[in-house]
């Protein structure tokens, strides 16, 4: 007999607040049809015989192993333009402006996009330096965007979106500006696209080749690592960050009891890290 | 050179699969395997697209699934019933959509083709002369939707059918 | 806040309204430009409106004109949310007076973004 495939209204809940937790995903009840579809896969990958109902009820029982994987599974390249968007004014109404001022002499910024995903992010930072900043257009700018992803990396160098990508978060005066149609896709043009260097790279491997970056955004990727790792992975950027720089992280993470080092900045409502002098 | 793009019929599947997967908040699948248009109770959305493209879209399915249209759209539970008016407006609103969407695709760079506004009927649709350039059927929550494209014979017929074939 | 959903599907501004009334709006419909116009002498000034393009009597492109040339309703927030989805239609839009631009089809979240960019955050 075929293992149970749909859920209950209570485990959908239960699946629902998890995503919400752990990823700042908001997911509604028209969207059960797609918990199951991504759970029915991820079941059969954990040889879970009672299917997605069991493989929901193991985690509501404590299995915190099945619960990030069910976050996972829900949360892959959940992502869009300017995602979350207050961390993108902070950006351009406070950290930038003072990053440039800081760094007159050098004439240089670089950025690390950590969990690139499928493009949006780094383009975003792209589009908004090329908008709020244009005295760089002068200086040494680079977006180091970085994703374990092969394939989604792959897919995000070649800056190709789809209708429903560039309808997501993306200011419509930036899509006719930084965009062409082509086809039934859009394609970001080169000048947003040269400003970013993508690549293959797991945050618990080597860092090697990464310029010291001066702002490192670290968005809802630290979810998937247990406790140790997480602490492993702020220490080596707290290490590699400039001195001055500005670490972001998703916005329903926090480095409270995670990591030391860091010096939590409010802005609005937005928090983001400085290395502690 | 023609004065209007001619989008192959992979990207026509892909830009229908979008809209209506969309639109219906669940899968679409392209079917293999084809309906007919003929058979009683269908009902066929139309627009027409004039500009540096002409021709038209025909979006056609049964009545009953016009209804459960209306219904996901109106938020309305699956056992109550639909006015036939609120019906037609589904099927037309999804046809102006799936319409605008392809006939940006037929858009040279720079300019647009102008669409009509949606017109529903329970007679099979009608290409006006026209040749049908793409006919293809969707699976929609297990409801076969077949959605045509036809070009106008004023259009640049042998550049589109060259071009859609491929 | 209020808005005022233009389209002259009954089936679209279902869809805005509810992601509207999620958001705390209080929402006003109407199913052409000019239906919109004569509504909006009624109520006065909303802080948002979300316009179709292609509708019968009056369409969202010469609505978007009046509005502007309008000193009532010049400083409301537009939206338009339409099929129409080549660039310089966007381009146009914007130029006559739109704020923002949504491509229909869309989902709720590309609408609670949209809003966001405007503006209208819940949080």
């Amino acid at each position: 007999m075929a293992a149970p495939m749909s859920l209950d209204s209570a485990d959908a809940e239960y699946v629902r607040g998890l995503v919400h937790r752990r990823a700042a995903i908001r997911l509604d009840t028209s969207q059960d049809y797609l918990i199951e579809n991504r759970l029915a896969p991820l079941a059969e990958a954990q040889r879970i015989s009672g299917g997605i109902a069991e493989l929901v009820s193991r985690a509501r029982n404590g299995d915190h192993v099945l619960g990030v994987k069910i976050t996972e599974a829900l949360a892959t390249h959940e992502t869009s333009f300017f995602r979350d968007s207050a961390p993108f004014d902070v950006l351009a109404k406070s950290v930038l402006p003072r990053l440039v001022e800081a760094r007159r002499a050098t004439q240089a910024i670089n950025i690390w996009s950590a969990a690139c995903s499928t493009g949006q992010e780094p383009y975003s930072l792209a589009m908004l330096l090329l908008e709020k900043f244009p005295v760089l257009e002068s200086w040494r700018v680079r977006i180091t965007a970085t994703d374990m992803s092969a394939p989604v990396v792959a897919q995000a160098a070649e800056g190709l979106f789809k209708q429903l990508d560039v309808n997501r978060g993306l200011p419509a005066s930036y899509l006719v500006k930084y965009f062409d149609r082509e086809g039934a896709s859009w394609r970001i043009k080169s000048r947003v696209r040269q400003l970013v260097q993508f690549r293959q790279a797991n945050l618990m491997d080597s860092w090697a080749g990464l310029q010291r970056p001066d702002i490192v955004l670290l968005r809802n990727v630290l979810i998937y690592f247990d406790g140790d790792t997480k602490r492993a992975i702020l220490d080596r950027v707290r290490q590699t960050i400039a001195a001055d720089g500005a670490l972001f992280l998703g916005s329903a993470e926090t480095l409270l009891k995670v990591a030391t080092g860091w010096s939590p900045q409010l802005d609005g409502k937005v928090t983001y890290y400085t290395v502690q002098p | 050179m023609s004065p209007f793009n001619s989008p192959t019929s992979s990207e026509l599947c892909d830009t229908i699969l979008h809209v209506t997967s969309t639109m219906l908040d669940a899968p679409v699948q392209q079917m293999t395997l084809h309906g007919a248009t003929t058979s009683a109770g269908q009902w066929t959305g139309c627009v027409t697209i004039s500009g540096p493209f002409s021709g038209g879209v025909m979006v056609t399915c049964p009545r009953y699934f016009a209804e459960s249209m209306a219904r996901t759209f109106l938020d309305e539970p699956a056992d109550k019933p639909v006015s036939p008016e609120l019906a037609r407006e589904a099927l037309a609103e999804m046809t102006n959509v799936v319409g605008g969407n392809l006939k940006a695709l037929f858009s040279p760079a720079g300019s647009a083709c102008r669409l009509s506004l949606p017109t529903v009927s329970s007679e099979r649709g009608n290409t006006q002369g026209g040749k049908v350039i793409f006919e293809e059927w969707f699976d929609c929550l297990g409801v076969p939707v077949c959605v045509t494209v036809y070009a106008s014979r004023a259009a640049n017929e042998s550049t589109v059918l060259q071009e859609c074939t491929s | 806040m209020k808005a005022i959903i233009v389209d002259d599907s009954r089936a679209t501004r279902s869809v805005i309204r509810k992601t509207l009334l999620e958001e705390g709006f209080d929402v006003f419909e109407a199913g052409d430009g000019k239906q919109a116009l004569e509504e909006l002498k009624k109520t006065g000034p909303v802080d948002l409106a979300l316009v179709d393009w292609n509708m019968p009597v009056m369409t969202g492109f010469e609505l978007i004109n009046e509005l502007r040339a309008n000193l009532d309703f010049n400083s409301m927030a537009i939206m338009m949310v339409t099929t129409e989805t080549e660039s310089s239609q966007v381009q146009r839009a914007l130029e006559a007076g739109a704020n923002e631009y949504v491509m229909k089809p869309f989902t709720p979240d590309v609408l609670r973004e949209k809003l966001m960019l405007l503006g209208f955050a819940r949080d």
